[in-house]
């Protein structure tokens, strides 16, 4: 792969590349311009774009750990000469396939652990959760959505247009109500909590909730009340599996969380503020007999206590 | 010229190099790593644009082995301080034998690239791009402005994505 630049759009990419990350970013179609404006500036943002595959594919505490390490005597200042492109394929590292540019293009975006409110112009109310993206297309004719990623909340307000709901699976037509809405591998879930979803022509009604896969509704089955509990920033569980609780816990924090095999199958009941999941985890150390294990700040595990 | 560079190369391996194998082995006190070092030498050599001069053939490659073996001596203590980091972490999240291998080659050439920038600089980066953290929980975590943040990743991205 040719991984020359010319240094002037070496150095514009590298602009892009840090405000698109910065929180207030909302420069989108500018962004899309200046793509837009040159096959070179598209190859250099893929350039980067492989790069970060590549660094994303390494446990970040083994980073931390090897690099950061306390340099020997024998070391002297190297050389920068091995360029990081094209030692080894994405895909060499097992490295899963990503859109090139995952979610970057969404109108809206929350980032991990924050959600978003919006109004929209006819006044309904869109809920973003943590690490959500979505699109916001109104015209005269139609009022559109599209869940790019995460979980979103719908309250849609009575008009004249039809208000249609993309996801990776298809388009959903949504009838005044609330409606909360996120996105899996290959399906998303969708719960109606009044007014009715429906796809190609076949309603699901207030009260419940299904998957909605490729061929339609799958898995209807009584809505989960506390499905939207994270609209007003908190996590409700009835009898949820620990591993269950951790991975969607895991949804608002930096990092990794997760637990041993051996404590997986316990099951938490409760209502838990999302705002401060540190608190969560020293709750769960009094009410389980579990430990919580740090082995950096972004990477916690839920092991056995020692009992005794 | 590639041709002219890799005769150039040539005469310089014929002439010199089992003297550049013994004066590998000085400091290395391996004679194998001796022989390998000595090779990627002359790789090296022949990946360089031009065409070494040749008036002081010996001190010419002594400063060419001299980067050589600072890289080798680095990438011992990379690999010490890898493994180490592996032995912490636990099983189930561990990376397979075959992926330890080309993990290591991403840190190793990740490592020469931000080698010589501040390590806040560095530190700034891999919390980016490696832990995925927004700028503002950079800022925290570092104890630095949001402006200062964007400055570093700027420099460390330059240095990163495009050797600049």
């Amino acid at each position: 792969m040719n991984s020359t630049f010319s240094a002037q759009i070496a150095e514009q990419a590298v602009q892009w590349l840090i405000e698109s990350q910065s929180a207030d970013f909302d420069q989108h179609q500018a962004l899309q311009h200046w793509l837009q404006a040159d096959s070179e500036h598209q190859r250099a943002w893929a350039h980067i774009q492989q790069v970060n595959q590549r660094l994303r594919g390494v446990t970040a505490p083994v980073v931390h750990a090897t690099l950061q390490a306390p340099p020997s005597p024998a070391r002297r200042r190297a050389l920068k000469v091995l360029l990081l492109a094209g030692v080894a394929s994405a895909a060499g590292l097992g490295l899963q396939q990503h859109n090139p540019l995952p979610g970057l293009m969404a109108d809206y975006r929350s980032p991990v652990g924050q959600r978003r409110r919006l109004t929209l112009d006819d006044g309904s109310q869109l809920h973003l959760n943590t690490r959500s993206a979505a699109d916001v297309r109104f015209d005269g004719q139609q009022r559109r959505v599209r869940l790019q990623e995460g979980e979103l909340l719908l309250e849609v307000q009575n008009d004249p247009r039809p208000l249609r709901l993309a996801t990776a699976q298809g388009e959903l037509r949504l009838e005044s109500g609330r409606f909360d809405v996120r996105q899996f591998d290959g399906f998303s879930l969708v719960s109606v909590f009044s007014g009715s979803a429906s796809v190609a022509g076949t309603p699901l009604l207030a009260g419940h909730q299904a998957r909605f896969a490729v061929g339609g509704w799958e898995a209807i089955a009584p809505l989960d009340p506390n499905r939207a509990a994270w609209v007003d920033g908190m996590l409700v569980v009835s009898q949820m599996r620990l591993g269950d609780f951790l991975a969607e816990l895991g949804r608002y924090r930096l990092g990794q969380l997760g637990c041993s095999e051996s404590v997986a199958e316990l099951r938490i009941s409760g209502s838990y503020p999302l705002a401060d999941s540190e608190r969560i985890l020293e709750m769960l150390e009094v009410t389980l007999p579990v430990k919580v294990r740090r082995f950096t700040r972004y990477w916690v595990s839920l092991e056995a206590a020692s009992t005794g | 010229m590639p041709s002219a560079l890799s005769s150039t190369v040539e005469g310089l391996y014929l002439a010199h190099h089992s003297w550049l194998t013994g004066w590998l082995r000085r400091r290395l006190g391996c004679p194998q790593s001796a022989a390998d070092l000595a090779q990627d030498t002359y790789v090296r050599l022949l990946q360089a644009r031009e065409a070494p001069q040749l008036i002081e053939p010996r001190a010419f490659l002594t400063t060419v082995a001299k980067r050589v073996l600072c890289n080798h001596f680095r990438r011992q203590e990379l690999e010490r301080a890898y493994l180490e980091a592996l032995a912490q972490v636990p099983k189930q999240v561990a990376p397979s034998e075959e992926d330890k291998a080309l993990i290591f080659d991403t840190l190793l050439a990740l490592d020469r690239l931000l080698d010589g920038l501040p390590a806040l600089v560095k530190r700034a980066f891999l919390l980016a791009q490696v832990d995925g953290l927004g700028q503002g929980e950079i800022a925290r975590e570092l104890g630095i402005s949001l402006a200062t943040v964007k400055r570093y990743l700027h420099k460390a991205a330059l240095r990163c994505y495009f050797a600049l």
